[in-house]
């Protein structure tokens, strides 16, 4: 029985890891990646919920750092935010495409009082910022993202870059030029995703 | 030589005409003199009518209610706020402002808004729920769902000129209720729309009456003249004024239509008093009587409002309920028999109470402290005058259901503290403050017992000594070092006794004046043991400490030793800022009453954006939020979870200074930072600690607000091990007694704890240090 279950979550995970499509990032609202590429739905049990799944010792796991890649959500719409916090994030965006920032911010503040620890929600903030030449606030925000990520790369990814851009606007290049590296580090993680053996 | 018949006739011929010519003359000069003086008129008219008509004190406006599926606001709650925004039970729903409840849910129909970012409209909706919250929202008509809806915001008061003044929320005739004019004009003036600014038959009636008593007391004025009066002119009675009047109405009447004379009256017109700020116009005196917009109005309300424009002070509802209410039914009866009410509707209205909003003032100048707040903040942005005049609207961060749920907790508690401690009535004083963990929006603030009175706000302005509150920064500053120290750092409980500058001896003791032996750090925050505080402050240095209570966000600190127990004068508002920052995970933002400023054509002149800047490090913020839920768990105020539900994880500290003077209580869940003081004002001892005063009522303060549990998930920097609490070492399955601790990533100690088959006999780097 305990084998038949270890194979089942091996090549569950093995499923999971070898479906990752490669996200566009740079992107500070990423799109919904229209259908999950992963056959019959969330690869893992509470994938959804961005709690990285433990699947168990004898498992081999990957040395890499984040585990799991596919336990995370990739977007705000997978993460399991709030219909209204949804809705506000898309207001925002259409404001953003529309030039309109301050309410962008304004619909986004809102959202923040909805769910005040979603980092899609503060990355968002920090990507309209950065547009609005606020590279400070900007800062902060990318920051507060990636304390509230639980190391979701989807989420940190766009975070060092935004904190390398925020950065070398405040003429900070050596920490622009770190949070460069990070950024690229974990866009290489998320386009050439470490197989299951 | 002339017959002298003629000669008489002559002279009497030549004295007429000079008598004449002087007449023509003198009429001819008053005449001018008359000109000038109606030109002035005119002119004064005419600029006073199509310029700024009144100055507008700002408007000031709580937070609206979000509504939206999963919102976590009880079904009895969200009735509760209906009611505070004036909403009224129905049977089936009629116009906005109106909800019928139901026993799944409740059907609304909501008021139209106009926000900063655009208009919410009117709608009718379904919501539905129960004690758990709202399940859904949807469209009566469509049956579409809705994402997320936002009510009309309360009007919570006004910025007028601090020597009092004249406060009105304007309204426009064609928004005024038909009954109302119509109503008003059959009570005040019938012949409004036919005569030119005077009613001549008035005149006679009041000259004969003014005449026969020999003085000034009959009006007679018509709405215009009433305009005037209230207008242009003082308040004295003389005829010389009352000439005045007459013709500036009959000038005012020339150059304006009856409409704008009409809807200048209805916005000008004086109707009551409240404190030092006289309400005028019936748009704020429908929210200062009855908190609900003019427009959803009964019959009975109107009638009310009619009845006491003839004199407001003669007639004042709530000092004088019942003569108003024979005015009120005097105006109904007027009404019935000018056909405005029909026979049913009087006898409706006849039954009606007059029904006055609760409380004294009604449904504005409810919150003086939260306003004195966003006044302050406003003082550095805007010039008074701003404020005072230009009518701005000003959107807050208040939480009418978290204002509230503070109010009540004072004053239920306070007594009961009393009670206990054998204390007379109004001994004790307490304020409190309300704060969003996140965003910094001061959501509720409580400056005194009296809180509907504008007074000593000490939520605010009463700085005191925090007493154990400090210890929280101390701890900060120690863990900011993991190279030295971590939460499982054993720390002595020792005397200490510290040489101060000027040849005191500074000898700090445990408030239990016991010694408890070695404990780990965390367990010395929990119980807030002031020996090992001492011991930890003076090692880490008092510049660390300052800093850590700086980069919570309060500047003031003072550079000596006595800070680590609390000599440290705040505010509750200060302490607010800097547990803040703590519940913020480090994150600081300054602490803000507003959210949006509108010029009063709703045109949007300043935004206040949430801004946020990491200042302490998120790792050793955490590791201090976890001992801090120790104080809650185990420590010096656990009896907060006699009150609190089990499952509910929240930071704090209980805080008491020198001889019981001071009792605090300063914590925070996910989503509320509150902190709560009591004392009293003559600094006199209480009898209370922070655990016995402040604590209890923050505790049922939490309870009451359905707070969210703090999140136990480590930040990416945080790494929790198994620590044999003993030695601070690491422990494994043989350790009895072990506990799993976080640590700054990179910091877990590496050596085995003697239980765990580490050696006995080497000390370890951390003791030596402390011990050096």
């Amino acid at each position: 029985m305990t084998r038949l279950l270890l194979v089942l979550v091996a090549g569950l995970f093995a499923a999971g890891c070898a479906n990752i499509q490669p996200q566009p990032v740079g992107q500070v609202y990423p799109e919904p990646p229209g259908q999950p590429t992963t056959p019959g739905g969330s690869p893992v049990p509470g994938g959804a919920t961005g709690q990285p799944v433990s699947p168990g010792e004898p498992v081999p796991v990957p040395e890499v750092k984040p585990p799991l890649l596919p336990s995370y959500p990739r977007n705000i719409e997978a993460s399991g935010a709030a219909a209204p916090v949804l809705s506000l994030v898309r207001q925002a965006r259409e404001a953003r495409k529309a030039g309109k920032l301050e309410p962008a911010a304004a619909a986004l503040e809102r959202a923040l009082r909805i769910e005040p620890r979603n980092p899609w929600v503060w990355q968002a903030l920090a990507g309209l910022h950065l547009q609005l030449g606020q590279a400070e606030q900007a800062e902060s925000e990318a920051q507060k993202s990636n304390s509230l990520a639980r190391r979701n790369p989807y989420i940190e990814v766009e975070n060092w870059r935004l904190l390398a851009a925020a950065r070398s606007q405040r003429g900070n290049a050596n920490g622009a030029a770190q949070a460069e590296a990070r950024h690229e580090e974990l866009q290489r993680l998320l386009t050439q995703p470490p197989l299951a053996p | 030589m002339l017959p002298p018949r003629l000669a008489s006739w002559f002279s009497r011929r030549n004295l007429l005409r000079s008598g004449l010519t002087v007449l023509v003359l003198l009429l001819s000069a008053l005449l001018v003199v008359a000109a000038f003086q109606i030109a002035a008129l005119d002119r004064e008219i005419r600029s006073r009518f199509a310029g700024v008509r009144w100055t507008l004190p700002a408007q000031v406006y709580a937070a609206p209610q979000e509504l939206y599926p999963g919102l976590n606001l009880p079904l009895a709650d969200l009735k509760h706020e209906l009611l505070r925004l004036g909403y009224r039970p129905v049977d089936a729903l009629e116009g906005a402002g109106t909800f019928v409840p139901r026993a799944d849910g409740l059907d609304i129909a909501s008021r139209a808004f106009g926000f900063w970012d655009g208009a919410q409209p009117a709608l009718r909706m379904l919501v539905r729920g129960g004690a758990q919250g709202i399940e859904s929202i949807s469209d009566l008509a469509s049956g579409q769902p809705l994402d997320l809806i936002r009510l009309d915001p309360m009007l919570i008061g006004s910025i007028y000129p601090s020597r009092g003044g004249e406060d009105r929320a304007l309204i426009k005739l064609a928004d005024a209720p038909e009954l109302l004019v119509q109503g008003l004009l059959a009570v005040e003036d019938r012949a409004f729309y036919q005569h030119s600014g005077i009613s001549l038959r008035g005149i006679v009636r009041a000259a004969f009456e003014n005449f026969t008593s020999g003085r000034v007391r009959q009006g007679a004025s018509t709405i215009t003249q009433q305009l005037v009066k209230n207008f242009f002119l003082s308040s004295e009675r003389t005829f010389r004024r009352k000439a005045k009047e007459i013709v500036m109405a009959l000038l005012l009447e020339a150059h304006y239509d009856k409409d704008a004379i009409l809807e200048a009256y209805l916005n000008e017109i004086y109707m009551g008093q409240d404190g030092s700020r006289a309400v005028h116009g019936f748009g704020l005196a429908s929210s200062f009587y009855f908190n609900k917009p003019l427009a959803e109005l009964k019959p009975h309300e109107m009638a009310l409002l009619v009845g006491i424009v003839k004199g407001p002070s003669q007639y004042d509802p709530r000092r004088r309920p019942d003569v108003v209410r024979a005015r009120r039914d005097l105006v109904l009866h007027t009404w019935a028999e000018r056909g405005l009410l029909r026979e049913d509707e009087l006898e409706r209205a006849l039954a009606q109470p007059l029904g006055l909003s609760g409380g004294a003032r009604g449904g504005v100048e409810r919150y003086p402290a939260f306003v004195e707040l966003v006044k302050r903040q406003l003082r550095d942005q805007y010039p008074e005058e701003a404020l005072t005049n230009e009518g701005l609207r000003i959107f807050t961060t208040l939480e009418p259901r978290a204002q509230e749920a503070l109010e009540l907790r004072l004053l239920a508690d306070l007594p009961e503290l009393e009670k206990a401690r054998k204390m007379a009535p109004g001994t004790l004083e307490a304020a409190g403050v309300i704060t969003s963990a996140e965003g910094g929006e001061v959501q509720a603030v409580v400056g005194g017992r009296s809180i509907r009175y504008a007074g000593f706000n000490r939520a605010l302005d009463s700085r005191r000594s925090i007493g154990s509150l400090a210890k929280p920064f101390v701890y900060l500053a120690a863990l900011m070092q993991p190279e030295r120290y971590n939460l499982a750092t054993v720390l002595p409980d020792e005397p200490i006794n510290l040489k101060l500058s000027k040849g005191n001896v500074w000898s700090p003791a445990n408030y239990d004046k016991k010694l408890h032996g070695s404990m780990p750090l965390y367990v010395a925050l929990a119980q807030s043991y002031n020996l090992p505080t001492v011991r930890l402050g003076l090692d880490v240095g008092v510049k660390k400490v300052q800093e850590a209570f700086a980069g919570a966000g309060f500047a003031g600190a003072p550079a000596l030793p006595s800070i680590f127990l609390g000599a440290v004068d705040m505010s509750p508002l200060d302490v607010a800022q800097s547990y803040n920052t703590l519940a913020a995970s480090g994150y600081q933002t300054p602490l803000s009453a507003i959210r949006e400023v509108l010029t009063k054509d709703n045109q949007p002149l300043k935004r206040y954006p949430f801004k946020v800047k990491q200042t302490l490090p998120e790792g050793p913020v955490f590791l201090t939020s976890w001992a801090m839920a120790k104080v809650l768990e185990f420590g010096t105020a656990r009896s907060a979870y006699n009150v609190i539900p089990a499952g509910t994880r929240l930071a704090g500290k209980t805080g008491t200074t020198d001889d019981l003077r001071d009792s605090w209580f300063a914590g925070y869940s996910a989503d509320r930072v509150a902190v709560i003081w009591v004392g009293r004002d003559d600094y006199k001892p209480t009898g209370l600690t922070g655990a016995t005063g402040a604590l209890p009522v923050w505790s049922r303060l939490m309870r009451d607000l359905k707070v969210r549990g703090l999140d136990d998930t480590p930040p990416a920097d945080v790494e929790e091990a198994l620590i044999d609490p003993a030695s601070g070492l690491k422990a494994d399955e043989r350790c009895v007694g072990a506990v799993s601790i976080p640590f700054v990533a990179g910091y877990v100690p590496s050596e085995s704890a003697p239980c765990a088959g580490g050696l006995l006999d080497k000390p370890a780097e951390w003791l030596k240090e402390i011990f050096q």
